[in-house]
């Protein structure tokens, strides 16, 4: 489960899907091909098109150009209410009228299933989500979590080949939103089922996906797994959308790129290029350590659980965002502490052209 | 004193609702009770001046036991429940296609539908009186000139005048609650409702229309209350011809001076319209209990 997606013919193939409003281009020949079963979450910030690409594929809006196929079926030339998407809305769009019971079986009604044959699937789907006490409920009398299960229950109950979720967590507060992200996806993989989460929360997209699709500017800059999302971004614009980053100047010749303080990279470029180090992997030293390949003053700190957070501006007025253990010597340094910063482990930094 | 004009002044309780009050209480209530005492007493008048009021029931009695009221009422009903009909089955794709529009179409239709707010309902009365009259009418010359009919149609001075008067001056009055209800309409829930295999028909059938009920109730409260009490537009239109509770209570009181006859029929008037006001009120209630259930804890 490494890398872009590889296999035999894709489940969900999106191939060369461009949309503009009016000179605004929401998505620029965007391509994904996701797998049977696959988790893949679109991350992006707002106005990345991630949503777009959703309401695309939803049939709530049409592409300019490009083409999507759900298991071998053109889905474009679908009218919307044809198309074997289900989609979990950003406020859940549950339907204030009907009880939970009647909201989880609209889509069965709406397609025409014989009453006794509703009542057995939705009240299937209600013990599934744990939601079959509340089924005579309105909508306006469940909490944020027990809303985001009837809709997702809704989407389910009609067995759609693809689960579309639009920032299906916003409305949750940040401790609930945890235990639902991995509740759902465990009843994902349970059911088997293949989906699409949108969201702008990068914790959120390396909690629950297999793989996640970073998006900037209406195109898809990198698709991968969580873990080389976060390790081998394939761009600057990745590497600090996801998680925090120290994006250094360097310059390498000869395959070599040298930091501060003797610390040799592999550079497939030469001439100036952008080293990537993670807060994590620096180490804090005396000031008047050899190693060291800045000196700086702390200017800021910040525990964060069994983290602390600092930020230390070198001599030549570089800011670094540095995260230490606090249990650790450099755990407890005052603002104003002279340091001196090494590189732990040239392994994992990341070497990119200068963008100018 | 000052204790009394901090209160008022905090607008707390009831006190600031007491000039309101006051306000009604003079020139609503009283009067109103005068009225209606009218109807169960034998009133003597001399010179515009009431020299003598003694309590009877006789009027109440007598009118209760005539058919003629029941015909009225019974005729007045029948109306003021078919021009709501009519005002909602022609306000309601009015709202709808609003819903559907675009910002610029939105408000082209809203100012069509308040723009004959602006004129006086006897002036645009008078209007059906062009359109719908003798030979010379719009109506009539059209449907002649086309050869659709052989002799003009009587139109004016019938039931009908007055049914198609009357629709089209309360329209706007239906169409502007439900527009207010349909411009708070989420439309991700026309989304989830495509999304979930409707058709735009099912998804008008089964959420927008259901979630329009409220506007429905207010818009239909309005409607029956205003055909129900109007004198105006039955005598324009009806021509004489057409008698209907509110004519008969204002011919009562104007022309005949009949108070006390008036004022029983007003009576009856307002207790029947509080009770369709209620029937409106209670079905509008009992079918959006959505709107108010609490969660068991």
């Amino acid at each position: 489960m490494d890398g872009a997606y590889v296999g035999l013919a894709p489940f969900v193939a999106i191939d060369g899907l461009t949309k503009r409003f009016g000179d605004h281009v929401a998505l620029a020949d965007c391509a994904l091909a996701i797998g049977r079963g696959e988790i893949v979450t679109l991350l992006g910030p707002s106005g990345c098109g991630k949503t777009t690409l959703l309401r695309c594929i939803a049939g709530f809006a049409e592409p300019d150009a490009g083409r999507i196929a759900i298991d071998d079926t053109d889905t474009l030339a679908l009218p919307v209410n044809r198309r074997p998407v289900g989609v979990v809305f950003q406020n859940y769009a549950l339907f204030p009228h009907l009880t939970v019971a009647a909201n989880v079986g609209y889509g069965l009604k709406m397609r025409g299933v014989a009453k006794a044959e509703i009542d057995r699937r939705v009240a299937e789907i209600l013990a599934l989500v744990s939601l079959s006490e509340l089924k005579d409920r309105y909508p306006i009398a469940l909490s944020g979590g027990q809303q985001q299960r009837v809709a997702v229950a809704r989407a389910l109950v009609v067995e759609p080949k693809l689960l579309l979720l639009d920032e299906a967590f916003n409305a949750l507060d940040a401790k609930l939103r945890a235990g639902m992200q991995a509740e759902l996806r465990k009843l994902i993989k349970r059911l088997g089922m293949t989906a699409i989460f949108v969201t702008h929360d990068q914790d959120e997209a390396l909690a629950i996906s297999d793989r996640v699709a970073v998006m900037g500017s209406g195109r898809i800059a990198q698709v991968a797994n969580p873990i080389d999302i976060y390790d081998r971004p394939a761009s600057p614009y990745v590497a600090q959308f996801v998680g925090t980053s120290n994006m250094l100047e360097a310059r390498a010749s000869g395959g070599v790129a040298t930091l501060p303080g003797g610390i040799k990279l592999a550079a497939p470029i030469s001439g100036n290029v952008q080293v990537l180090v993670r807060p994590q992997n620096f180490e804090i030293l005396d000031a008047s350590d050899a190693r060291a390949g800045w000196q700086g003053r702390v200017t800021f700190g910040r525990p964060a659980g069994a983290i602390v957070e600092y930020e230390i501006d070198a001599a030549d007025g570089t800011s670094f965002k540095i995260a230490a253990l606090r249990d650790s010597p450099a755990g407890h340094l005052p603002v104003g502490a002279k340091v001196g910063l090494a590189v732990r482990d040239a392994g994992t930094c990341v070497v990119f052209e200068a963008s100018s | 004193m000052l204790d009394i004009i901090a209160r008022f002044a905090n607008g707390r309780g009831f006190w600031p609702a007491i000039p309101a009050v006051a306000f009604l209480t003079v020139l609503m209530v009283i009067p109103l009770v005068l009225l209606l005492s009218f109807g169960f007493s034998d009133i003597v008048v001399s010179r515009g001046v009431i020299v003598s009021q003694d309590f009877t029931l006789d009027h109440l009695t007598k009118i209760l036991g005539d058919r003629l009221y029941l015909l009225t009422f019974q005729r007045s009903i029948n109306l003021s429940l078919s021009v709501t009909a009519l005002c909602l089955i022609f306000g309601f794709p009015v709202a709808y296609l609003y819903l559907r529009s675009g910002t610029f179409a939105r408000r082209a239709i809203l100012i069509a539908v308040i723009a004959p707010l602006l004129t006086s309902g006897i002036v645009r009365t008078y209007a059906w009186i062009v359109i719908l009259g003798g030979q010379r009418g719009i109506v009539n010359r059209a449907l002649l000139d086309l050869g659709l009919i052989e002799a003009p149609l009587r139109i004016l001075n019938t039931h009908w005048a007055v049914l198609i008067g009357m629709t089209q001056v309360h329209l706007p009055l239906m169409i502007l609650p439900l527009i207010a209800v349909m411009t708070r309409h989420d439309k991700a829930l026309d989304e989830a409702s495509a999304n979930l295999g409707a058709s735009r028909l099912q998804t008008l059938r089964h959420v927008i229309l259901p979630m329009s009920v409220p506007g429905i109730g207010t818009g239909a409260t309005l409607v029956f209350t205003l055909s129900y009490t109007t004198f105006v537009v039955p005598q324009l239109l009806g021509g004489g011809n057409y008698l209907n509770a509110a004519t008969m209570a204002f011919e009562q009181m104007v022309y005949s001076l009949e108070w006390s006859k008036g004022a029983v029929t007003s009576t009856l008037l307002l207790v029947t319209c509080i009770f369709f006001i209620g029937l409106f009120t209670w079905a509008s209630q009992t079918t959006t209990r959505w709107i108010r259930q609490e969660g068991v804890a």
